[in-house]
């Protein structure tokens, strides 16, 4: 069954009535949940598939596939507005689109991110549609010593990832990985539980970040009692239009299609999603960047890089899922669920013998990703209106929505009062000068090294008894990971010792020169 | 005067009779929420949530499965346990998970199988072994031989008290192997790492590669047995583990909970419920379809199975 | 700039106590559980450690700014009815308990005008209700109400 076999198969299965509902509810049902703090793409397909039982099988699942690429792209629009992120990818959003939304450009931040999420999710299908096996088979090589070099790769971003005071910056990822050791360990040691049960399961991920980014942002905005400013910087106008000028769209081009490629790849990885992705992106940005110091004050990249990193991931994340059935993200575990319980199982067979129906998903899918951008061009203006509620009306609105938000992801108020820890925590830190986003990353990344240093001497036990360094250097991907990783940690140091020596040259023949 | 009083006598005991009747209307008379402590769209949440959706037309009302996560499933199972015995409330459980968690004595789980009224075993899935088409392993014999002569790794679906775990502690306490528990973090990793290749087979489930043992796509496997007292209807060309005569069984199971107190007429009226539900085939179908093998027990056959797994775990001196 | 560097020892030491504390109790731990959890705390430590040290050597280099308790006010009293809130939802109910707190929260702000509050209100808490009790069936915590 070759590619356009497959393609003219699927237009029968895509052009119904109950596919092109099933795209429009998953594009616009997917926007409000991922915009929702605490409600993620993961819960949202997961609470929509009893929806879908009546549904015939490609608008299923192409539902489900619209509501993951549109939610994660949702995620950014409160992550602009109010500093909430709505997904855990767009965490890295929120440090320069919401500072972007302080300065009255809230629609030029909206303009962008949904131009880079279309980009990178078409990006994604596009990989999807044409080289989606061989990439699968490459997955495959990545196995538990490298997924821990890529955590630990991962943490190293934060030291880069802290503007301003790394010391600082660090410390916040060190506070992530201690939270991240509480709970059961992978070999099913309870740690740092102190007696309480409910804290077995660790530390969500999601209560966490809405504590910490959410909360704190309430707390933050309670200063501000008693005066009647809007959230917006200048009362009066939003600049910017929702399309980026021409001028800068070329500009940021080539690191969106960058991003874009990185999130696929990370997409493909089953041990990584959107999460880890856009703080990839974000790091991608600032390395190439020539202003580095911006960050974080409300510029383009800030927003561009993460959103189509994030959006990415999404059809990458699908490629092993559909050929191997391993789900490339936490979203796509649960597609797997909703694929079993419409009789499609995931394998080399959907390629085959259901061709007509897969692909009538991957292409249904890059409709979306353009369904998406068009939903979110429309809704840009209105959505902006948000920077201008006036504050007290609105600090009661995003504790709510947090409120449920962390409630709604375990359904358990034990998770509530640990988000309102966190967002004591946050606020704490921010007022300290200590960045609250590494936590956030060492929160997802710590867990992930610990899991796959465990798995990975489990499995160099059965490789004749070496250890697990052993078993790591003797992968030619890990060797290759190393070296990144070691270049990534010392180029800053070599770039600055090769100014310094430059200065040192050139510093002497100006001051020779002024002698004269 | 006595038309009057006719009249009110009438009214009383008309009113006195739609009370009464109101007393006695039968349960359930309202929503019925399934609380399962498991993420949305995984194989325990799908497993309850066809049995939801079996049982709600049988009962009449709304049956919804609630996803309570958290406390290592045992936040969701202590709201199945504190909630009042009218039935309006029960639970999903999956074992061995169940009595691993409250086995571990860091886990600080003050229950015991027997703090809830067990109502039914629904779902049961036996555990296999799985190779890749290509191993150098072509029976369970094979494999076991291999592994009374050297370490390997078999990948699990989850670490030290899962099913997949605990069938290769057995497999070593009883034949002297040395395999090591892979402690993957669930399936898929598991997965990752037989296709990957660094582990010489996966312990997992017939519902894990039901569709797969059969085929030769590029994501086949080769099923070496099935560790169940009879063949499996799913994968009915596979031999069982006794069958080529290692006397093992393991399996993962998912059931119906409820706490202590519940009403025994309410008791009643579940498991006739499911019992109907086990005889309909489109039920069977549809739990097959997903991979899902249906054998129902019920109440001290269920607890004496209980019985059995946790007598199993407590000779592995796991913790 | 003094009072600055004095609040980054006081955490820097906070960090280093809490390090040790949690420390000492992985000395049960088994294998790997207890490596990687050593590794973890042992970076902690060491990062704490170096904060403690910067704040005492650093005495030329401007400290960060000095951080006012008393801006604390505002922000501690939202995070008090915040915790008042989640309590509530947790005994009352979910929509009975917004209903009470998120106009409590628009008065504590300085807020006056009455219709835009209850059309905040009831608006938001409508759309909760349409999403999560309709479309997605999620239990919200009991409630006198729903």
């Amino acid at each position: 069954m070759t590619i356009w076999e497959g393609i003219s198969q699927a237009f029968a299965h895509l052009f119904t009535l109950q596919a092109a509902l099933g795209l429009v509810i998953g594009v616009v049902g997917g926007m409000i949940i991922g915009a929702l703090p605490g409600l993620s793409a993961t819960m949202g397909i997961a609470l929509l598939i009893p929806i879908t039982y009546g549904m015939d099988q490609t608008a299923a699942i192409l539902m489900m596939a619209a509501i993951y690429t549109s939610a994660v792209y949702g995620g950014s629009i409160s992550a602009i507005l109010i500093h909430t992120p709505g997904t855990p990818s767009s965490a890295a959003t929120c440090l320069d689109g919401y500072p972007m939304t302080q300065k009255g450009e809230a629609l030029h931040a909206i303009g962008l991110s949904t131009t880079a999420s279309v980009i990178g999710g078409i990006i994604s299908a596009i990989a999807l549609l044409l080289i989606a096996p061989p990439l699968a088979r490459l997955s495959l090589n990545f196995q538990a010593p490298e997924y821990f070099l890529i955590a630990f790769f991962g943490l190293t971003l934060i030291g880069s990832l802290a503007s301003g005071n790394m010391l600082k910056g660090l410390l916040a990822g060190a506070i992530g990985l201690v939270v991240g050791l509480i709970g059961l360990s992978p070999e099913v040691y309870a740690r740092f539980t102190f007696g309480n049960f409910k804290l077995n399961g660790g530390i969500d991920l999601i209560p966490a970040m809405i504590g910490l980014f959410s909360i704190s942002q309430v707390m933050v905005l309670g200063e501000e009692r008693g005066k009647h400013s809007s959230t917006v910087k200048e009362e009066a106008v939003i600049q910017g239009r929702f399309l980026p000028p021409a001028k800068e769209f070329v500009g940021l081009l080539p690191l969106i299609l960058e991003c874009s490629v990185v999130g696929v790849f990370i997409g493909i990885l089953p041990g990584a999603g959107g999460d880890i992705a856009s703080w990839v992106g974000l790091n991608l940005a600032k390395n190439q960047s020539k202003h580095k110091e911006l960050f974080g004050t409300g510029i383009p990249e800030g927003v561009a890089a993460p959103e189509a990193a994030n959006n990415a991931v999404t059809g990458g994340a699908l490629i092993p899922l559909l050929t191997l059935g391993i789900p490339g993200s936490s979203t796509a575990a649960v597609m797997l669920g909703g694929l079993t319980i419409h009789g499609l199982n995931p394998g080399f067979e959907l390629f085959s013998k259901f061709a007509g129906i897969t692909y009538a998903v991957i292409i249904g899918f890059l409709v979306a990703n353009i369904l998406m951008g068009l939903v979110g061009w429309a809704a840009g203006r209105y959505l902006t209106k948000v920077s201008k509620v006036p504050i007290p009306i609105l600090l009661p609105c995003i504790a709510m929505l947090s409120i449920i938000g962390a409630y709604a992801t375990k359904q358990n108020m034990f998770t509530v009062y640990v988000c309102l820890i966190f967002g004591l925590l946050g606020f704490l830190m921010r007022k300290y000068g200590i960045p609250t986003a590494p936590v956030v990353l060492a929160l997802i990344l710590g867990p992930m090294a610990d899991e796959q240093i465990y798995q990975g001497t489990m499995q160099a036990a059965g490789m004749g008894g070496i250890t697990f360094f052993q078993y790591m250097m003797s992968r030619p991907i890990c060797l290759v990971l190393l070296g990144l990783i070691v270049l990534g940690l010392f180029s800053p140091l070599i770039s600055k010792l090769i100014s310094k020596s430059y200065k040192k040259k050139y510093g002497e023949v100006g001051e020779a020169a002024e002698d004269i | 005067m006595k038309k009057f009083a006719a009249l009110a006598l009438a009214v009383l005991l008309a009113l006195s009779l739609v009370a009464c009747g109101g007393k006695k209307k039968e349960w359930p008379t309202g929503d019925i929420t399934i609380i399962c402590p498991f993420a949305a769209g995984g194989a325990m949440d799908r497993s309850a949530r066809l049995v939801a959706e079996f049982l709600g037309p049988k009962l009449g009302v709304n049956v919804t499965v609630s996803n309570v996560e958290g406390g290592g499933n045992w936040i969701g199972y202590g709201q199945v346990l504190e909630a009042k015995g009218d039935g309006y409330i029960l639970g999903f459980s999956n074992y061995p998970g169940q009595v691993g968690g409250y086995l571990n004595p860091k886990n600080n789980i003050p229950h015991t199988f027997k703090s809830f009224t067990n109502v039914a075993d629904i779902v049961h899935d036996p555990g296999i072994i799985a190779v890749l088409p290509d191993s150098p392993y072509q029976t369970l014999g094979d494999l076991i031989e291999a592994g009374k002569k050297e370490a390997l790794t078999i990948s699990t679906g989850g670490a030290t008290g899962s099913d997949d775990d605990v069938l290769i502690r057995l497999i070593n306490q009883k034949y002297g192997t040395q395999f090591v528990p892979g402690g993957n973090k669930g399936d898929s990793d598991a997965k990752t790492a037989l296709f990957g290749k660094v582990v010489v087979a996966q312990a997992c489930n017939v519902s894990n590669y039901y569709d797969k043992y059969n085929t030769t796509g590029e994501d086949a496997v080769r099923v070496l047995a099935v560790f169940d007292n009879e063949r499996s209807s799913l994968m009915p060309e596979i031999a069982t583990a006794k069958e080529q005569g290692i006397d093992l069984v393991s399996s993962s199971d998912r059931g119906m909970v409820a706490c202590k107190e519940l009403d025994p007429a309410v008791l009643e009226k579940i498991v006739n419920a499911l019992k109907e539900i086990e005889k309909d085939p489109k039920f069977i179908e549809t739990a097959n379809k997903q991979g899902m093998g249906i054998h129902m027990l019920f109440g001290a056959d269920f607890e004496a199975f209980i019985q059995g797994v946790e007598d199993n775990m407590k000779s592995l001196n796991l913790w | 700039m003094l009072k600055g560097r004095i609040q980054d020892l006081v955490i820097g030491v906070i960090a280093v106590a809490i390090g040790i504390f949690l420390f000492i109790q992985t000395k049960d731990f088994p294998g790997v559980t207890q490596l990687f959890s050593r590794i973890v705390l042992i970076i902690f430590l060491v990062i704490g450690a170096v904060l403690v040290l910067t704040s005492l050597i650093n005495g030329k280099k401007p400290g960060p700014e000095e951080v006012h308790i008393k801006d604390f006010k505002n922000p501690m009293l939202i995070f008090l009815i915040i915790l008042v809130y989640v309590i509530m939802i947790d005994k009352i109910g979910f929509f009975v308990a917004s209903a009470v707190i998120m106009p409590a929260l628009m008065l504590f702000m300085g807020y006056r005008k009455p219709i835009p509050m209850i059309a905040t209100t009831i608006g938001t808490l409508g759309f909760i209700y349409f999403l999560f009790v309709t479309q997605l069936h999620v239990r919200l915590p009991a409630d006198l109400l729903f």
